[in-house]
């Protein structure tokens, strides 16, 4: 064995996070939803009261009104969600150097199996058998690890309560690979804490149902179903030709393996992750548009938007994709590489506007997507020789210091005017409709 | 349609706190003539819209919940909402 992880779930994550900020909500059914009243909207996140009145995440609001008429329902707040994940995910840095963030409210951990420091002798036997374990369970080396990694739960819980707020509570699973820790910490919620050691496999391998392992959808389990495959123990002994003929060489012989108990992924700490290869916005808007030129308005915006945060990261880019989403279902799209490294709004909507010229056909549109990739560092391109191409780049470091000071898009171009009301409606990722300081944009509509 | 559970209000507040790094303590604010003393501060983060951040404060305050926003450049305390559980 060489290691133990560890898989962290917060519990109804977005509507545990209202709670804690707001007490008066705590103890009864909230679902988060992600925009304002009379627009298409579903439910992002359900309070654990909620989800035991059969609230589920990705229902719509008016179904789950009609299912639980006294449910709260409190627009989605993404700033505080990513926030406090990042400082959920500060604090797991403490107990140790890698962690993978694998949603914004889960996170896996590694610890070295051989750590086995005293920390596990101040567990006591209470703790022990709450987990289903009795003392003498835990006595060889590799034991004792696992005790160590009980005790690095248990901190990591306290943390979260003392530092994000005594209603937030964790999900621990404890296994020796990622696929196992996350069904483990499946098992008990709210706040569980369960361990799978390798010796614990082939008992909770033939209880566990095979549609429990992440990775294994409602697609693949009735597949699975009809091979004969009921239990994650059956997997296992399904021979590995099988599985590969029929789910093909990658998928089959991880089933194979984690059907055996064999689960080895590597974490991946986000320290280790490549530097992004895109910059994208887009936006499901609140009625479809009717006109091209409507359109063309909300491509300037989202792409000034990329402009700022390509700056922001010294990038620069040469090709621009656009994609837009139909109303009616279907969407169309393109791409397109020029010789010039843009960073500037106008040139990358100029780009785009290009590309929408040429959809061949004009169809309401519910979803726009712009994207630029093909990135490069600013520092690694000759500098500017022209003295237009200069000054713009001078123009728009000032316009950016300014918006930095002063609030986003206080300064932006004549054409955005027209659509300056909604600039605080679009969010990029994070519903600005509540905090927008000018606009009550729940009037307002694209 | 559906309304939404936080009523809300977005209007400039004066507020007495303390600044004390990294920490900032809210102990009152005064809203419409009337003082409203803080007994919690529940939760907090910080909204960063294109790099301007606001500080925002969910506290309890006479029996209800509200959710407050300090801009650290014009040093302006607003109330953004109160929440209506009925």
């Amino acid at each position: 064995m060489s290691k133990i992880i560890l898989h962290l779930d917060a519990n109804s994550y977005f509507a545990t996070l209202e709670q804690q900020a707001y007490p008066h909500l705590r103890g009864k059914p909230v679902g988060v939803a992600g925009k304002g009243p009379g627009e298409r909207t579903v439910i992002s996140g359900a309070s654990i009261e909620a989800k035991k009145l059969g609230i589920k995440g990705a229902m719509s609001t008016w179904e789950a009104l009609k299912i639980c008429p006294q449910l709260i329902i409190i627009p989605a707040n993404y700033d505080r969600y990513i926030f406090t994940s990042q400082r959920i995910f500060r604090l797991l840095e403490t107990l140790s150097p890698k962690v993978e963030i694998f949603s914004i409210d889960e996170a896996f951990l590694e610890l070295p199996a051989q750590e086995t420091n005293s920390k596990f002798q101040t567990l006591n036997s209470k703790i022990i058998s709450d987990l289903g374990f009795s003392a003498s369970d835990f006595r060889t080396a590799e034991d004792k690890a696992y005790l160590n990694a009980i005790n690095v739960a248990l901190q990591a819980k306290r943390m979260i309560r003392r530092q994000i707020g005594e209603w937030v509570s964790v999900s621990v699973g404890i296994s020796y690979g990622k696929t196992l820790a996350k069904f483990a910490s499946e098992l008990q919620k709210p706040d569980g804490l369960v361990v799978i050691r390798p010796g614990d496999f082939t008992e909770v391998a033939k209880k566990a149902s095979v549609g429990d392992l992440c990775g294994i959808g409602y697609r693949l389990t009735p597949r699975l179903n009809q091979l004969g495959v009921e239990t994650v123990y059956d997997l296992g002994r399904i021979p590995p030709k099988t599985l590969t003929d029929v789910f093909g060489d990658s998928a089959g012989n991880w089933m194979h393996r984690i059907g055996n108990g064999l689960d080895d992924n590597q974490l991946h700490s986000f320290h280790d992750l490549p530097e992004e290869k895109s910059v994208g916005h887009s936006y499901t808007l609140p009625r479809d548009l009717t006109s091209i030129e409507q359109a063309k308005s909300v491509l300037l915006l989202l792409a000034e938007k990329v402009g700022r945060r390509l700056r922001r990261k010294n990038f620069l880019a040469r090709t621009v994709s656009v994609y837009f989403r139909f109303g009616e279902g279907g969407g169309w799209g393109e791409r397109a590489t020029g010789q010039e490294y843009l960073m500037d709004g106008f040139q990358i909507f100029q780009a785009g506007e290009r590309i929408l010229n040429r959809c061949p056909y004009f169809k309401p549109i519910r979803f726009i997507n712009i994207t630029v990739s093909d990135l490069a560092k600013q520092v690694t391109l000759t500098a500017p020789l022209m003295a237009d191409q200069i000054h713009l780049e001078k123009l728009i470091t000032a316009v950016d210091q300014i918006n930095d000071r002063w609030g986003a898009f206080t300064i932006h171009r004549g054409r955005l005017n027209k659509i300056r009301e909604r600039i605080f409606s679009l969010p990029d990722g994070r519903n600005k409709r509540l905090y927008s300081p000018q606009f009550n944009s729940f009037s307002k509509r694209i | 349609m559906f309304t939404p559970a936080i009523e809300k209000i977005d209007e400039e507040i004066r507020v007495v706190a303390s600044f004390s790094a990294p920490t900032i303590r809210i102990h009152f604010f005064y809203w419409h003539n009337r003082i409203y003393k803080v007994k919690s501060t529940n939760m907090f983060h910080i909204a960063t819209d294109e790099n301007a951040k606001t500080y925002h404060f969910s506290v309890t305050a006479e029996g209800n919940d509200y959710e407050l926003s300090f801009n650290p450049i014009n040093l302006h305390w607003r109330l953004i909402g109160v929440i209506d559980d009925s």
